[in-house]
């Protein structure tokens, strides 16, 4: 939700048991002491606050006046990468919105002049001068695909627009994957296009970070340019795009397009045999889901009513409120793409789909605490070498930066890919 | 000692000062016991709070004793005491099917309390071989093994709720009999004193059992009963050694089958039963049905008792010692006048706690003990307890002697005990070594101990050296 | 010098000696921080307001070294603390500002599973669901206590109680406890019972007396007699697979129940009839689970939201379903399952129970589903089944539509009971808090007759607004050690942002503390803390003394906080002022 207030969460923040569900997978799902811990936050720093269930009540104290703001509570606030575990933990049972609360506390904090941190106003400042998070200049959005002949969607009509985002298109390292992407979706004839330079930035981490204003800004335009183009759909490699462009944008404004992730259109054109693997992987391949593509991929819809009680105090909403509890989110369309590979043998690791432990790079962690964010993706590697596999397939760049380093930091043997590269591989052509 | 007041406590002509009469319970098993300045034979719990009361008043120590016979070198050292004996307190206040509970004082002895029992369908748990004449609380407030471990769920069963006089002569109860209401009442509501814990946040009964009278004085207690079995059989096991013995109770254990569960070697088994020939160890298992198809109960059990044992290459044995399962299973907790540890004419055990897998190399190194001694290790007989489900095992060794090789035997018994206790026996019952071998290096745990005592029993009048010596530690 | 809401302010020196000890990332006087720690479930009840006292500073030790070394410390300056494993509740706080909180989180490990001898060494940070993982790896389980698997296996069995809904297999926390290390109130690291001796921990009773007698009994000392770091409880077979595959995702998992294993539940005529089920079961020994869970948390956990709930609830059918067990069995093998479930229907038929829920179907449960939901509705009412009809068809309609089968009903509760996983869906849920209340640890019997006293009780609060309707009969609970004792405490729900609740709660509390006593209802669940010991201990053999005696002999600083333990002075007031005729507070 946007442009709420704590105080609009005071129920709920109230409400909060201090169970500690928050820090645990769905309690069934748990398979093992070592990797039974869903929380980040809480798994690196301990004390109580920084688990989903402490904000609430470091939200609950504030807006009661019991604290201010203060470095130390500033740390429990953005040593989090926001990744949503704790919501969905929370919401297998209760009806309540931890992940909307830690979202209103850092927009609060933007709001009170405490917040973004040092280490995030370079990259708002970056999506407000140059509309994306890296600080280049906007002519460079373009330049990945400049061997690529592909349409541009804001010159000609497409069906289907590629959404790049900034990291795959303004890292080098990553830019491979839109490459592999585009032309993986020209060879299955999808009607695909780019915008080049003029796409914008999503906006995803100005949410993430707070700065409401700033991300219904780009939101906005955004929309206003998606919809222009007349587009039947959007497809995003990049979960953070696509999780915002899903799930976000529709609190903002109408789109007149449908978003996609590309592992969803992977796997439709699998199924429609407009994709055929010819090349065996041969590779052990465990699967990582990023956060914004499984769990907070369901679209938010804007719920404006109040809370009534029935029964004296059961407490319901009126009118009736959709809860997300991340049960929509997009994990089989990742797996039926594995699975249709030739020589993939897929083992999963513990704490998966809608309670996958985080990579740990989202909600800023990375560009503020770095340190945090290395441990969080060092814990994931642990977890993915703890199914024998080679290969740690995932569909973010983000994801794949952050586990490839913690890989690397880990001296692991483990490899990380994304899944467009595997379905390259698959289909016969290079990487990149 | 001026006495005047102790036989006010009690009804007239219930305290003794015969010479002969206090003897008895100064030589307990094995001597080297002070005989007492007097016994007292209180007749209810009033009787025993101003017995209490009058041994505070006047600093006099006393010995609780519930069948005549304290444990050896448990008295009071060096001066005036008196044995507060409860044998007359011999009531079965309560026995119900409904609960499987009973009440009872703690003259009740085995013998007795099994004839009363078995009119409304249960039984008692007991020892292998309870003494005649033995009592029943006496027994289960020295945490005595029992013979079914299934249906042990805490070391301290089958002991429930206590009514008890502490050393500082209050009167209290424990577990859910302690209230609100009197028992009466709390009959009425349908309770039936079975939840031994509290009330609140202390278990006194847990202080009480195992402190050999030296924490309070019981005056009455429930227990757990058992239902008696519909039909019952004892399936029998024998084999060289204990290792493949204990696999067998590890299975079995774990599959929650049977119900007496022990393991004997030959030389028990032989004086078990009266006769020889018997395997080297063995196995006795009991299953049994009850209430609800005892049959079929019996029947499933008995065949995956029968897969266990096969699946460790053995099999069952229709006798031991020339003597029927039938026999055996009788023998096992049918009161005896004479212990069969006594066939050579005396005997002393060493006994503590261990789990089943460390048995034998415990059992190793005691023989071993025994033999640096000059005993022959191979006449000690064995009996391993399984308890608590089979997470624990009572180890007993008995060194079986004339009553003219005492010394050689003690000194055999001690060498045995060292030993265990060297390789990592748990004396948890500290009548079960040597005096002082549980609290050897335990400073803290002895510290913590008397202080406990001294919230209940701040003047310290009940049996002070029960536990250990002054100069433990 | 104190902080806006009157925190004391630790001094610094002591401050960096504490940080010294946890190192300096694992201290923290941040107030933002300090409050998570006094912000507590039922605080509202406790002190009138949803936070309890501010702790001072909260450490995080890692070891039991570091407790000691802290405990010592506060030993020389004076200060009271308290430790907290998962933390959950306000007995982990205390009501004034400025003790050292130990949070022993990162204290963490299971130290060792010994799979032959059925017991597992924990730290208090190991919670039921990670330690029930690794024992059905080894074909064991273990005790989860109703609160649910989220909360620590080392603070139940060694300070709080321990009730849970497999008790009747798996016995009760107090029970289950075996060796462990105590950093007593001074600062003495005590280990009790065999692993000194042994190097094993597979018992805490003796030598001579147990200690386990000192440091609980039917309650724990809730953090007020020193810190428990390590301890041994024992484990119990487990005949299910090393890991319950589940479907789905959240909030809807599926699962196949293994073979040889079963759910049910039983619906009755009346309560009598559950008295004896009740009883004939537990000795039977063919139970793993059996408990008593009312109909509206049975609901509630079946469905995913409150207004789910309330959908199928409103009709009223349900309300009137309340003599019912949930029993689960898990067999070993066919011929197992073949006795057991054989006995489980004899006695089913003795006490003419209708099986409504059922993990498998054949012509006996088809039977009486049809009777018992039959039952049920003439308890109801033509009205009231008519108006639940809809709703209901609904629902299931919903369900099947989703691919679930006719026994999700059964997959579900066997999945609650075996894991433990739906507490706070089947309770907090509705308003976002609950209290407690009645609940001896006494015999079946008189657990039902505590049922029906907390039903009759509650139902007048109910009228007043205070809690919410849930039916008013809303007793958990079941039987222990194959049926030796039970508890049904009876659950009452609020909502503890509603001033209505936060004032009126204790009312209820107090008019069931009086009930217990004056009908003879055994020793509630709720006589924890000095007002609660003063009306109880009176009619108890003022165990308060002794219990007073325990903690002045082993702690005469009082410096380990003793709120909801005991404090002799503030309970010997309560008691003097009832026995003057007044009303006390029950709050602290």
């Amino acid at each position: 939700m946007l442009g709420r207030a704590l105080a609009d969460y005071e129920k709920d923040m109230t409400r909060c048991a201090r169970c500690s569900l928050c820090k645990w997978p769905p309690l069934a799902q748990v398979k093992s002491i070592r990797f039974s811990q869903v929380c980040p936050a809480i798994s690196r720093y301990n004390f109580h606050a920084y688990s989903g269930g402490g904000k609430m009540i470091v939200g609950l104290s504030k807006l009661k006046g019991r604290v201010d703001y203060s470095e130390e509570m500033l740390n429990v606030i953005y040593r989090c990468s926001v990744c949503g575990a704790c919501d969905i933990s929370c919401k297998y049972s209760r009806d309540l919105e931890p992940l909307e609360v830690l979202h209103t506390l850092r927009a609060t904090c933007v709001r009170d002049g405490v917040a973004p941190l040092p280490a995030h106003r370079p990259i708002l400042d970056s999506m407000r001068n140059y509309d994306n998070v890296w600080m280049q200049p906007r002519k460079k959005r373009g330049s990945w695909a400049r061997k690529l002949e592909v349409k541009d969607a804001a010159e000609q009509p497409v069906d289907t627009l590629y959404f790049v985002g900034c990291t795959y298109a303004l890292r080098p390292e990553l830019s491979g994957v839109a490459r592999t992407t585009v032309r993986v979706l020209q060879d299955a004839g999808v009607d695909v296009g780019i915008l080049g330079e003029e796409e914008l930035c999503c906006g995803s981490p100005a949410y993430t970070i707070g700065d409401e204003e700033l991300f219904v800004e780009n939101a906005r335009r955004n929309i206003e340019m998606l919809n222009s183009l007349g587009v039947r759909r959007v497809v995003a490699s990049c979960a953070g795009c696509y999780g915002v462009l899903k799930t976000k944008y529709p609190l903002v404004a109408p789109a007149n397009f449908q978003v996609l992730n590309v592992t969803e259109l992977l796997a439709e054109l699998i199924e429609q045999g407009r994709l055929v693997f010819t090349n065996p992987i041969g590779r052990s391949v465990t699967y990582h889901d990023p956060c914004h593509l499984g769990r907070q991929s369901e679209t938010r819809k804007e719920w404006n009513g109040t809370e009534r009680k029935v029964l004296n105090h059961l407490v319901i909403q009126d009118p009736p409120k959709e809860f997300n509890r991340g049960t929509y989110g997009v994990y089989e369309a990742p797996r039926r793409v594995l699975a249709a590979l030739p020589g993939v043998e897929l083992t999963e690791m513990e704490r998966i789909r809608e309670y996958s432990f985080c990579c740990g790079s989202g909600g800023g962690a990375k560009s503020a605490f770095p340190e945090f964010a290395l441990a969080t993706a060092r814990e994931r590697v642990e977890e993915a070498e703890n199914t024998g596999a080679e290969l740690v397939a995932t569909a973010c760049p983000w994801c794949e930066s952050n586990i490839s380093e913690g890989i690397a930091d880990a001296g692991s043997r483990l490899e990380c890919a994304s899944l467009i590269e595997l379905v390259a591989k698959g289909l016969g052509g290079d990487v990149s | 000692m001026e006495l005047e007041g102790l036989s006010k406590a009690v009804s007239s002509g219930s305290v003794e000062t015969r010479p002969e009469i206090l003897e008895g319970y100064g030589a307990g098993n094995g001597g080297g016991n002070a005989a007492p300045a007097a016994v007292a034979f209180p007749q209810d719990a009033v009787e025993v709070r101003s017995v209490v009361a009058w041994a505070n008043d006047r600093k006099v120590k006393l010995i609780p004793v519930s069948s005549g016979r304290p444990h050896a070198g448990s008295n009071p050292r060096g001066e005036g005491f008196v044995a507060v004996d409860l044998s007359r307190m011999n009531r079965v206040v309560r026995k119900e099917r409904r609960n499987r509970v009973a009440i009872i004082e703690p003259g009740v002895t085995f013998d007795q309390l099994q004839a009363e029992l078995s009119k409304v369908g249960l039984r008692a748990m007991t020892p292998l071989v309870p003494r005649s004449g033995k009592s029943v609380l006496a027994a289960y407030l020295d945490r005595t093994p029992t013979l079914v471990p299934r249906a042990q769920w805490d070391l301290s069963d089958p002991l429930l709720c206590t009514e008890v006089v502490m050393g500082s002569g209050e009167l209290f109860r424990t577990g859910c009999a302690a209230g609100p209401g009197t028992l009466e009442e709390q009959w009425a509501t349908g309770q039936a004193q079975k939840n031994p814990m509290g009330p609140s946040a202390f278990d006194f009964f847990r202080l009480v059992q195992g402190s050999r009278g030296s924490m309070g004085i019981v005056t009455w207690a429930s227990f757990k009963c058992e239902l008696l079995p519909r039909a019952h059989e004892l399936l029998m096991v024998a084999a060289e050694s204990l290792e493949p013995l204990a696999e067998v109770v590890y299975q079995v254990a774990r599959a929650r089958l049977g119900e007496e569960c022990l393991l004997l070697d030959g030389n028990a088994l032989e004086a078990l039963t009266g006769s020889d020939g018997g395997p080297s160890y063995a196995l006795l298992l009991g299953v049994a049905g009850f209430d609800y198809r005892p049959d079929q109960r019996v029947s499933y059990q008995r065949k995956g008792i029968e897969r266990i044992v096969q699946g460790e290459g053995l099999r069952l044995s229709r006798s031991l010692c020339r003597t029927g399962g039938r026999r055996i299973l009788e023998l096992l907790s049918t009161p005896a006048d004479v212990s069969w540890k006594d066939s050579a004419g005396s005997h002393l055990d060493v006994y503590f706690l261990t789990t089943l897998d460390r048995a034998p190399s415990l059992l190793r190194a005691m023989r071993a003990g025994a033999a640096s001694a000059g005993f022959d290790p191979y006449s000690i007989a064995v009996y391993v307890q399984p308890q608590v489900g089979g997470r624990v095992a009572h180890l007993e060794a008995t060194l079986m002697f004339s009553p003219d090789d005492r010394p050689a035997a003690e000194a055999a018994a001690a060498a045995a005990a060292a030993a265990a206790a060297e390789n990592g026996a748990y004396f948890s019952r500290p009548a079960g070594g040597p005096p002082d071998i549980a609290y050897r290096d335990r400073p803290l745990l002895v510290r913590t101990l008397r202080r406990a005592k001294k919230v209940f029993d701040p003047e310290g009048v009940l049996n002070p050296d029960a536990l250990f010596s002054r100069e433990v530690v | 010098m104190t902080t806006t809401t009157g925190t004391p302010i630790l001094r610094d020196e002591v401050y960096a000696e504490l940080a010294g000890i946890v190192g300096e990332e694992n201290a923290t006087r941040e107030p933002a921080i300090l409050d998570t720690y006094a912000f507590q479930y039922i605080a509202e009840i406790v002190v009138g307001d949803s936070y309890m006292g501010r702790p001072g500073v909260v450490v995080l030790p890692g070891s039991a070294e570091e407790v000691q070394a802290i405990v010592r410390l506060c030993n020389r300056e004076g200060l009271k603390y308290k430790a907290v494993s998962t933390g959950w509740g306000a007995y982990g706080a205390a009501p004034e500002d400025g003790l050292v909180q130990l949070d022993l989180r990162r204290m963490n490990r299971i130290v060792e599973i010994d799979t032959r001898n059925m017991y597992a060494v924990v730290e208090p940070y190991v919670v039921g669901t990670t330690l029930q993982a690794e024992a059905m790896k080894v074909g064991l389980n273990t005790h989860i206590v109703g609160a649910g698997a989220n909360t620590s296996v080392l603070a139940s069995a060694t300070s709080v109680m321990g009730q849970g809904t497999t008790g009747v297999s798996t016995g009760f926390s107090n029970r289950n406890l075996l060796g462990f290390e105590w950093v007593m109130p001074d600062g003495e690291l005590l280990r009790v019972g065999s692993f000194e001796d042994s190097g094993e921990w597979f018992t805490g009773d003796g030598p001579g007396p147990s200690l386990r007698g000192l440091i609980r009994g039917f309650a724990g000392a809730f953090g007020g007699l020193g810190v428990f770091t390590k301890c041994a409880v024992k484990l119990y077979p487990w005949y299910g697979p090393a890991r319950l595959e589940l479907r789905g995702v959240s909030p809807d998992y599926d699962l196949d129940i293994p073979e040889n294993h079963a759910a049910y539940i039983i619906d009755f005529p009346g309560w009598e009839e559950m008295k004896d089920f009740g009883n004939m079961v537990g000795e039977a020994e063919i139970a793993f689970s059996m408990c008593h869970n009312a109909p509206a948390p049975a609901i509630a956990s079946m469905t995913d939201s409150n207004l789910s709930f309330y959908e199928l609830w409103k009709g009223g059918l349900f309300a009137n379903m309340k003599h019912t067990l949930e029993v689960v069995i898990t067999a070993r093998d066919a011929e197992e399952f073949a006795y057991q479930e054989g006995v489980l229907r004899d006695i089913e038929k003795r006490c003419r129970g209708r099986e409504i829920v059922s993990s498998h179907y054949d012509l006996h449960y088809f039977a009486d589903l049809v009777l018992g939901l039959a039952r049920g509705m003439r308890k109801a009412g033509l009205r009231t089944t008519a108006r639940s009809a809809l709703p209901i068809l609904r629902f299931v309609l919903e369900a099947l539509r989703k691919g679930r089968t006719p026994d999700a009903f059964a997959k579900t509760l066997y999945l609650a009971l075996v894991k433990q996983n739906l507490q706070a869906r089947g309770i907090f849920r509705f308003g976002g808090s609950f209290w407690t209340s009645m609940g001896a640890l006494t015999s079946w019997d008189c657990c039902i007759e505590n049922a029906k006293e907390g039903e009759r009780i509650k139902r007048s609060w109910i009228e007043k607004g205070v809690l919410m309707d849930d039916g008013a009969e809303n007793a958990w609970g079941g039987l222990y050690e194959s049926g030796c004792y039970g508890h049904l405490e009876e659950l009452a729900v609020y909502d503890q942002s509603d001033p209505v609740c936060k004032e009126g709660g204790i009312g209820f509390v107090v008019d069931t503390v009086k009930a217990t006593i004056e009908k003879h209802l055994a020793f509630s669940l709720n006589a924890v803390g000095d007002p609660m010991h003063a009306a109880y201990s009176p009619h108890v053999f003022y165990y308060h003394r002794h219990l007073a005696g325990i903690k002045e002999e082993f702690d005469p600083g009082a410096l380990s906080d003793a709120t909801f333990y005991i404090d002799r002075e503030g309970t010997e007031e309560f008691i003097r002022a009832l026995e003057a005729g007044e009303e006390i507070d029950m709050r602290l």
